[in-house]
């Protein structure tokens, strides 16, 4: 068993826990330990950090500094976009010894310190590189007769220097997994555009009309759901779709599935 | 590391780095090609907001522009730019300074209250524990958050204090 430390982020635990659910469920079959941590907002890499870099950073290593586990820090799970942003590329901003030092100026009145920075997964990335596609497919129990269109979201594979993504603009990773799990994938002109989720707060109607390009090309494929992994997105998308499609005769309703959703039911969970 | 060296220079050597930053764009346009705001907004012009950057005389005439803050944050600028600039990062910056002067969008301001007041953004409420319960899902741990609070506030004011030390 390979012990991890799961970070469920703001958004999963109190809007959509069935994801959590699931991940708590396949975690076994695939050779996982889940621990859970006492962590805060990770903090979100849109509006937190256009308010203020530094508290964005400095949240983001009080939550690393959480898993340090002696001098073996766990390794951290991220089952959302943002959540896995930020705690990567936080841990690549702290491998800096002057920032390192300052943040843990700043953590010191609590006690913690960051001795050695734990590595950071997007459960996707996990997956495919440490369980792997053969594991995954021996645990399928249940070909899911589905045809989906795929989105990745900004924030698994941007900004792909920091991030260390192989392919920013050709991701394949949930191609891969979906393809095992027997869904038939339903490409479609937009799948690497925005879904303008961190417009919202700022100014509703322009991510709205974001949104729209998206939407109104996922209706052109008609499929039967949207597959995802990540929760801003989804909260921006099946709330926007709402809106879009009472205006919009371009754009018809679809259902949004989590990657760990669809990997619970072909392994034979009831969700 | 960008972020705390913005923490630490005042506001015309930011105002001096960010044309350093952005001097070498040759203006292709590929990031107002990829700015998928852009697409349906036609005043926030990437292209034309770095030459504007580099044409202003003050961080404030910047922040006079409500496009500071309509980036998406999809990055594609970014990964696109031949020249390496980092525009989403550039915003980014903006934003800050324009939060520091107080003219950060409502949101912001609730995300942030929220943040100090929950340690997080999207509160645990009876309609989240409700659907936990029924998915037989464990306690929500929660953070120390007294020392949530604490920590924001020495970073809110660690910014403020060094910029003033500079500034006098």
């Amino acid at each position: 068993m390979t012990k991890m430390a799961l970070f469920l982020g703001c958004i999963i635990p109190t809007k959509v826990p069935k994801v959590e659910k699931a991940m708590r469920l396949i975690a076994p079959k695939l050779g996982l330990e889940l621990v859970d941590f006492p962590f805060s907002c990770c903090p979100d890499p849109t509006g937190v950090k256009s308010a203020n870099e530094l508290l964005w950073l400095t949240l983001a290593a009080r939550n690393l500094a959480l898993v340090q586990n002696g001098d073996d820090p766990l390794p951290i799970l991220a089952l959302c976009n943002g959540c896995f942003e930020t705690l990567k590329m936080a841990a690549i901003k702290l491998q800096d010894k002057q920032t390192l030092a300052l943040v843990n100026d700043l953590l010191k009145p609590d006690g913690i310190e960051i001795k050695k920075l734990p590595e950071v997964y997007h459960v996707l990335d996990f997956l495919i590189k440490e369980v792997g596609i053969d594991k995954i497919k021996e645990q399928v129990v249940q070909s899911l007769d589905l045809r989906l269109s795929i989105h990745y979201g900004c924030h698994y594979t941007k900004p792909s220097n920091l991030l260390g993504t192989e392919k920013p603009d050709d991701p394949y990773f949930m191609h891969e997994i979906l393809e095992v799990l027997g869904v038939e994938i339903q490409p479609y002109l937009e799948e690497r555009l925005c879904c303008g989720a961190a417009l919202r707060f700022v100014n509703n109607d322009l991510a709205l009309e974001v949104l729209k390009e998206k939407l109104t090309s996922i209706s052109a494929v008609k499929p039967d759901g949207v597959a995802i992994v990540c929760p801003t997105c989804f909260e921006a998308m099946d709330r926007g779709q709402k809106i879009l499609s009472r205006k919009e005769e371009s754009i018809q309703k679809t259902e949004f599935f989590f990657l760990e959703e669809l990997l619970a039911k072909s392994m034979g969970f009831d969700l | 590391m960008v972020s705390i060296v913005a923490a630490q220079q005042g506001r015309e050597e930011i105002l001096d780095r960010l044309k350093r930053e952005l001097y070498v764009c040759f203006e292709c346009g590929k990031c107002s090609g990829s700015c998928v705001v852009f697409r349906v907004k036609d005043d926030m012009n990437p292209r034309l907001f770095v030459s504007s950057i580099l044409e202003a005389s003050s961080i404030d005439e910047i922040l006079e522009d409500e496009n500071v803050w309509s980036c998406a944050i999809c990055y594609d600028c970014t990964e696109r730019c031949d020249q390496g600039i980092d525009f989403t990062h550039t915003l980014f910056e903006l934003k800050n300074l324009s939060t520091e002067i107080g003219k950060q969008p409502q949101a912001i301001k609730e995300e942030l209250a929220t943040l100090h007041a929950t340690g997080r953004t999207s509160p645990i409420n009876a309609r989240a524990l409700k659907k936990r319960e029924a998915l037989d899902l464990p306690e929500i741990q929660v953070p120390d958050l007294e020392a949530i609070q604490g920590l924001i506030d020495r970073v809110t004011s660690y910014g403020t204090s060094e910029k003033k030390v500079k500034e006098e």
